[in-house]
């Protein structure tokens, strides 16, 4: 299989011009920004609509919609911090993603199978963060879905795993005390704080009406009914206790151990968790750090901490993403494998390796399987899924995996503004707008001894498209030697990539020439802007919404602690569940 | 994968005296005294614009001197083919939102509002048992492009891609799943009325953006329970379309959406539809199927549907690729509608009762939102002037979607962006 790929539409220096003519351009990549990218940044986005500015683009009918474009430079970065605009969200209830449920349910009962995959997809943000607690709702579909989910693992749980959540042998079924303590304790765990009296008593009456023509039926409808308790399925962030200074409260404790324990690992608290929040140490700032580094240790952490990386770079859509099977046969064999690369990769990262953003983006190695293999051209050496090397001239971590660039990739080559677009977006936190209206009228054929890239870059460089394209095109060229599910697609006459030259422009710190993605990537991570980006992504991530200006001094100091630490990854997600922002909420 | 078991008989049975939706624990009696047949909408949306030239028909009195809408000849009375303003930006990501919900904004922006099939589930809540249907075709799963279904916050609405799902949705007990254990009812029973009761409490904890949230769960939760414990067979039987598990390409995904469509109608399970054969502005379908290479909207082939000429008397070669598309599109509403038609109803069919709407976001491939393409089918009980091509004016999209609410007996006036007021060319 190697062969077939390492040769498949390899294509000289010399065939590389006729080639890069049809590899997506006449639209503008433009048109490739529309597809999807990170699902077309702009409008009010994350800055929210005091810090975007009105876009000035007309429409054709000459009405010109109210939304602000956002700025195309500017976004978050630099992070600043005024403590005059300082302000905690607003309370709110937080559905558990498809994800957490998945995880909890496996923690809770045992049941390993993720039911939820099946659940429908929740929405995105153009951030490519898909846990927003307010796009996370429970409709018709949802409703019922996760009904069925609820008879399904109570029947299973209560005919085959009883030993998992009933406190006593089998033949104590109807024992009162046991009654009583199965459901205080899976009370407990499933809604993440101890049960009041009116709901013991609730959970114990349905008990007797579960039990009164089955044996199990008691647990079995309990376990139900947790299942598809609102306690269960969303969680409070109100916070309590009296305002502070600022208006606001710090959640409560409960509160903040599920808020805690899903952030890092996406799953209920542990016993030692709600046993702090009962004792109301998690008032006290350092038992929070400190039960943020426990639980950092967990073996629970490779599973949780996996989930950012893999909303953030695109896998969870990638599941969603078809390509032309004429031309990559292969890719539906291979796209599990392309998560299940993901996974290994950021795990070994974060929990075997040094954990530095730099190994993340630029590590010269994988874990693959045959068909990947295949894809990267590399030999695996000690069976699947350990660590392999790669060329380093050709592949730096994350941002040359074969997963990533299917993502951002169309549906039979690669892109060069998808692929601009995601550098942009989600590693420079530059917000990149959908191109005007008319944008891909008249583009003007190739002329006579034009290459592809000289083609591109004019047609791209009118007065509506120079604005963005100056920031994509520079970026996304030097992933053409890549096609559209990350295999060499361009190579010279010794199978090596080509020199394919980029630009970084409008960046804060690392503007410049480079060659290739690989150049690129050790840029990106050596960037004041990237790492700032960084930052706020995982801001973006705990706490499941935009970030603004308004959590302006929460970021800096979070990011303080993240440079301190040498851009340390699992210190950043210490720092993050440990600012204000993550820890207060408006009093209401 | 079988095919719906809706026999004559049956259909005919649950037509007549109304029963269809019994299970749904609906006196008898009362549906059966209602006067006139429901009326039902369907939103059957396709992205990319269209090719004019091959859209409008060159005689409007004959569909078939359009190469697009040709399919659709058999039904050129009983439709209106017609132009739509859109108040956009030119482009997929205003265009989508005002397709449904006459509004610009980004569904799940501040500023966002509802669409018209949820408008128009909304005002006819409790009539079926189930108060709409979100589906598509083809996603990427999440992407905001892939969603034309909007709550009254203007969150976004998910569609269901896989039509199992979608079937178990519409015709699935709520329980009886899961043999061979019993089921007990009554637990079940409290079992929602805790969940009820608890979601009402939390309502009481939050503001009004929070309680918005909750509302959709307790009303899906309140479906629930008036679904549990009520056999789905004693009115209108439909055998189950697909197997669970199956792995369908696009277009049996399609065909067994548009049939799920027909079945639900059938059976009354409910009147409100929105259906979306792709996201807006993607590449993620393969039309290979139909003699078309290549991506819709970008790739080797530079995207067909930018290359497209937008009105030149020329037509190059993307022009006639997205025309085959436009015309796959056309040949599935042409299914759909031949579906509808196939029930009886009254003096008519379903589809005499129904709408149709086929709705896109942009006006031709290169974008644009002056004018968009729109075809109503179905008159929805004589409220619509159908069989007519309107052409000439600037015909206001907003107020054909409130034109639309009406004619499904909602008494709406304003709806999105300020518009107000029905749209007389429609009107019959």
């Amino acid at each position: 299989m190697g062969n077939r790929w390492t040769t498949w539409r390899a294509a000289g220096l010399a065939g590389w011009t006729a080639l890069s003519l049809t590899a997506g351009c006449q639209d503008g990549g433009a048109g490739e920004v529309e597809t999807d990218a990170a699902n077309s940044g702009g409008a009010t986005g994350d800055t929210g609509a005091p810090t975007t500015t009105q876009g000035g683009e007309t429409g054709e009918t000459g009405e010109t919609g109210e939304e602000p474009q956002g700025d195309p430079v500017g976004g978050l970065v630099p992070i600043t911090c005024d403590p005059a605009l300082s302000r905690a969200g607003a309370p709110r209830v937080w559905r558990l993603s498809r994800s957490e449920y998945d995880n909890t349910v496996a923690d809770l009962l045992g049941d390993e199978t993720r039911p939820a995959t099946a659940f429908l997809p929740d929405p995105r943000d153009w951030s490519g963060f898909s846990n927003f607690a307010d796009a996370l709702r429970v409709g018709a579909t949802q409703a019922e879905q996760i009904a069925k989910a609820a008879q399904a693992l109570a029947l299973d749980t209560a005919t085959n795993r009883l030993d998992k959540v009933f406190p006593c042998a089998p033949e104590q079924l109807a024992d009162a005390a046991c009654i009583d303590q199965f459901v205080t304790d899976l009370g407990r765990r499933a809604l993440r704080r101890p049960l009041t009296d009116e709901e013991k008593t609730r959970y114990a009456q349905l008990y007797a009406l579960g039990s009164a023509d089955e044996l199990r039926g008691g647990v079995r409808y309990v376990v139900e009914a947790l299942l598809q308790s609102p306690h269960f399925l969303y969680r409070s962030e109100r916070g309590d206790g009296l305002p502070d200074e600022r208006g606001e409260v710090r959640l409560e404790s409960y509160e903040l151990a599920s808020a805690l324990s899903y952030a890092l690992l996406g799953t209920l608290p542990d016993d030692e968790l709600l046993a702090a929040a009962g004792q109301g140490l998690l008032a006290d700032d350092a038992e929070v750090e400190a039960q943020a580094r426990r639980l950092l240790a967990k073996p629970e952490a490779r599973r949780g901490q996996v989930e950012l990386y893999r909303q953030m770079f695109g896998y969870e859509e990638l599941l969603s993403i078809e390509k032309d099977p004429a031309v990559y046969p292969q890719y539906l064999e291979l796209r599990p494998s392309m998560v299940t690369e993901l996974e290994f990769f950021v795990r070994h990262v974060l929990f075997d390796a040094d954990a530095r953003l730099e190994t993340l983006l630029t590590a010269p190695y994988s874990f693959l399987d045959a068909g990947l293999a295949g894809v990267y051209g590399a030999t695996i050496e000690g069976g699947p899924w350990t660590q392999t090397p790669l060329d380093p001239q050709a592949r730096a971590g994350v941002l040359t995996m074969p997963g990533l660039l299917a993502n951002f990739g169309h549906i039979d080559s690669g892109s060069i503004a998808l692929r601009g677009r995601f550098v942009r977006e989600r590693l420079l936190c530059q917000m990149i707008p959908d191109p005007p209206p008319g944008a891909f009228e008249n583009l003007p054929p190739p002329v006579e001894g034009q290459t592809g890239r000289e083609w591109y870059d004019t047609v791209t460089s009118g007065e509506t498209c120079a604005g963005c394209h100056t920031l994509i095109n520079g970026v996304g060229w030097p992933f053409e030697q890549l096609g559209g599910i990350g295999e060499p697609f361009l190579q010279d006459e010794n199978g090596a990539p080509p020199p394919i030259s980029g630009e970084l422009l409008g960046t804060r710190d690392i503007d410049g020439t480079f060659v290739g993605p690989v150049e690129l990537a050790h840029l990106l991570v050596g960037s004041v802007q990237v790492q700032e980006c960084m930052t706020i992504q995982h801001f973006r991530y705990v706490l499941g919404r935009p970030v603004d200006s308004l959590d302006g001094c929460s970021l800096q100091a979070a990011h303080e602690k993240f440079a301190a630490a040498d851009f340390d990854l699992t210190e950043l997600a210490v720092a993050a569940v440990t600012s204000r922002s993550f820890l207060y909420r408006r009093a209401e | 994968m079988r095919r719906p078991h809706l026999t004559r008989r049956t259909l005919l049975q649950a037509l007549t005296t109304g029963i269809a939706a019994a299970p749904f624990g609906a006196p008898r009696r009362a549906r059966a005294a209602r006067p006139a047949a429901p009326r039902r909408v369907v939103v059957y949306w396709s992205p990319n614009g269209t090719v004019h030239d091959k859209f409008w028909p060159t005689d409007p009195a004959d569909l078939k001197t359009s190469e697009i809408l040709s399919p659709l000849a058999a039904f050129q009375d009983r439709m209106i083919v017609s132009h739509a303003t859109y108040h956009g930006t030119g482009d997929h990501k205003t265009g989508l939102p005002f397709s449904t919900s006459a509004t610009p904004t980004r569904f799940g922006d501040p500023g966002s509002t509802i669409s018209i099939d949820q408008e128009i589930a909304n005002a006819l809540k409790g009539q079926t048992p189930v108060a709409s249907l979100v589906t598509c075709a083809q996603s990427k799963d999440g992407n905001e492009r892939g969603y034309i279904s909007a709550n009254i916050d203007g969150s976004r609405n998910p569609p269901t891609k896989n039509p199992a799902t979608a079937w178990e949705f519409v015709f699935g007990p709520y329980q009886g799943g899961m043999p061979p254990a019993p089921e007990n009812l009554s637990a079940r029973k409290s079992i929602l009325d805790g969940v009820i009761k608890d979601l009402e409490a939390m309502q009481t904890k939050f503001g009004p953006a929070e309680k918005i949230k909750l509302q959709s769960h307790l009303d899906a939760i309140r479906d629930l329970e008036k679904k549990l414990g009520q056999p789905m067979d004693a009115g209108c039987s439909a055998e189950n379309l697909v197997a669970p598990d199956a792995q369908f390409d696009y277009h049996t995904r399609t065909n067994s959406h548009l049939d799920l469509i027909t079945a639900a109608f059938a059976c009354d399970m409910t009147r409100v539809v929105s259906f979306m054969t792709a996201p807006a502005g993607h590449d993620n379908c393969n039309f290979s199927f139909i003699g078309v290479e290549g991506g819709m909207h970008g790739g080797q082939n530079e995207g067909w549907s930018h290359k497209t000429t937008k009105d030149q008397p020329m037509l190059n070669e993307a022009d006639l690729k997205m025309t085959s598309v436009h015309k796959y599109h056309a040949e599935r509403l042409a299914y759909l509608l031949q579906k509808l038609d196939e029930i009886p109803e009254g003096d008519g069919s379903v589809l005499d009762n129904t709408a149709v709407l086929w709705l896109n976001e942009c006006s031709h491939g290169n974008h644009g939102h002056t004018p968009v393409p729109i075809v109503i089918a179905g008159s929805l009980g004589g409220y619509l002037k159908v069989g007519q091509v309107i052409k000439e004016s600037q015909i206001s999209h907003g107020k054909m979607l409130i034109t639309i609410a009406n004619g499904m007996g909602h008494a709406l006036e304003t709806f999105g962006n300020g518009f107000m007021g029905q749209l007389p060319e429609i009107l019959a």
